[in-house]
């Protein structure tokens, strides 16, 4: 009993959708993808349309901190996927306000865009930084895993312990786990170490955002939500950041059909808590 | 023709009244705003009126102020978590110092039926404009329909949200609740948020921003 609304546009109201990938001008090798978003990020920094932005960097293992990134240099090092949800706290407050940022692009995930664009049309607090807040760039998610459980998992199935494990990648049916050996589990076998939070979210892609990022099959897809945006979006094409190109209508479906199955995910599961 | 909105307070710390009097001068393209803290005015229908504070159940003249003000009021908001959830007067037990004062305090909503109630301690001046703006122009968004859904509850705090979203482990550690929080209450423990008790003061600003437990208030309480 998801309202309806949401059914008939399920990735929420947008303008365009183009495939976009990094220009010439970036060459990006961490990224998730194309390294669309890191190229964008940068144009933006270097054009002096932001002053900073709030991205995830990987701390220590396999855990990642939430960091103010003011230069090029430091948003190509946070690219790639952190796989969790890290969470705003204080510190990030303290420190947009310690360094007096005006302007910033934050990338979250849908969950954190939701209330990022709530505290941004009404702010509820004196503190909160909402006049700051530039861009809300959302990544498609499907849902976070309970990190501790799947790592345990892996240890006791595949035999890779935490500490081995350099780097995660995850693919359209499987998650990588790449250290000594490169081992691949199917999305089927984790499906029950999805954070329960996750099962109840209907928003597949953040439609409370400005910009909507994520990969499909072959290609890395941005959903833009505002005129504005879309501007921005070909002023950095023209100056070779990136390259993109509209999306057709079997794209499009493909996306839809992603998103339509989390909102169905979700009205299962909402009952269940009411 | 611009609708007319008034602000009344029945009984707080003043600073919701602030909050709205530093909107005030912003207000004049969206609506006659008027606040009885800088002059009397006559409610008609057709008004929207704002109340800011929580009613002191032991004061009958301010219960009936509060039933006359429906009875006339188009829409009522309840402005401010005093209003909206009780807020920090939940803490009043009744027989407190000085005595012999004796007061309990509720809010709005136990006496009236309310159409919107904003927490917040206090909400800040920045977003009365748009929120009075999308009931003006009747644009519906998801914030909107949380505050629709935040008058039917007459509780709303830290303790709430720990029972509803991180016992039943519905919380994904996004840190909304971390930075909402006026006081400082809310801290992360073994990556997630946990409440220190002492600090809490029940405005409810936690609640409203948890991306599931807004979700959890729209289902409950609107559909």
């Amino acid at each position: 009993m998801i309202p309806s609304w949401y059914l008939e546009r399920p990735l929420g109201e947008y303008t365009a959708a183009y495939s976009v990938k990094a220009g010439k001008e970036m060459p990006i090798e961490k990224a998730t993808s194309g390294g669309a978003i890191t190229a964008i990020l940068c144009y933006l920094i270097e054009n002096d349309i932001i002053d900073g932005v709030i991205a995830t960097k990987k701390a220590k293992g396999l855990q990642g901190e939430v960091i103010v990134a003011k230069t090029k240099d430091e948003i190509i090092s946070s690219a790639g996927s952190r796989w969790q949800v890290l969470p705003f706290t204080l510190k990030l407050k303290e420190t947009i306000e310690k360094e007096n940022l005006r302007r910033i692009a934050i990338v979250g995930l849908p969950c954190q865009i939701n209330f990022l664009r709530q505290m941004k049309t009404y702010p509820l607090l004196e503190t909160d930084f909402s006049n700051r807040i530039k861009y809300l760039i959302s990544l498609f998610c499907f849902g976070t895993f309970a990190q501790e459980s799947i790592l345990d998992y892996v240890k006791y199935k595949y035999g890779v312990s935490a500490s081995d494990i350099k780097e995660v990648k995850i693919g359209q049916r499987e998650i990588k786990f790449n250290g000594e050996k490169e081992i691949r589990v199917p999305f089927d076998e984790l499906n029950k170490y999805l954070q329960v939070g996750c099962l109840l979210c209907p928003d597949y892609c953040g439609s409370a955002s400005d910009i909507s990022a994520g990969f499909t099959e072959k290609k890395t897809v941005i959903i833009i939500r505002n005129e504005e945006v879309n501007k921005m979006l070909k002023e950095a094409c023209d100056r070779n950041y990136i390259e993109m190109e509209e999306i057709g209508e079997e794209n499009i479906k493909e996306i839809e059909k992603r998103a339509i199955e989390k909102i169905n995910r979700a009205s299962k599961y909402v009952s269940l808590f009411l | 023709m611009k609708s007319n909105v008034f602000h009344i307070d029945i009984g707080g710390c003043e600073g919701c009244s602030v909050a709205l009097l530093r909107a005030m001068v912003k207000m004049e393209d969206v609506c006659n705003f008027k606040s009885r803290l800088v002059g009397d005015f006559e409610i008609e229908k057709k008004d929207t009126v704002m109340v800011s504070g929580s009613i002191c159940t032991n004061e009958p003249e301010k219960i009936q102020l509060l039933k006359d003000l429906r009875e006339k009021a188009w829409i009522l908001i309840a402005f401010g978590s005093c209003a909206a959830v009780g807020g920090i007067t939940r803490y009043c037990r009744g027989g407190q110092q000085p005595h012999p004062h004796h007061m309990t305090f509720q809010p709005i909503n136990a006496v009236v039926d309310v159409d919107y109630a904003i927490p917040g301690c206090p909400p800040s001046p920045r977003m009365v404009k748009p929120f009075i703006n999308a009931l003006v122009t009747g644009k519906q968004s998801n914030p909107i329909q949380i505050f629709k859904a935040t008058a039917k509850v007459k509780k709303l705090s830290g303790f709430d949200l720990i029972d509803d979203i991180i016992l039943p482990n519905l919380c994904v550690s996004c840190g909304a609740c971390i930075i909402s929080c006026p006081t400082g209450a809310m801290h992360m423990v073994g990556g997630k948020p946990d409440l220190i008790m002492e600090k809490c003061i029940r405005c409810g600003t936690c609640y409203v921003r948890c991306p599931r437990a807004s979700q959890l208030l729209i289902r409950r309480y609107l559909k």
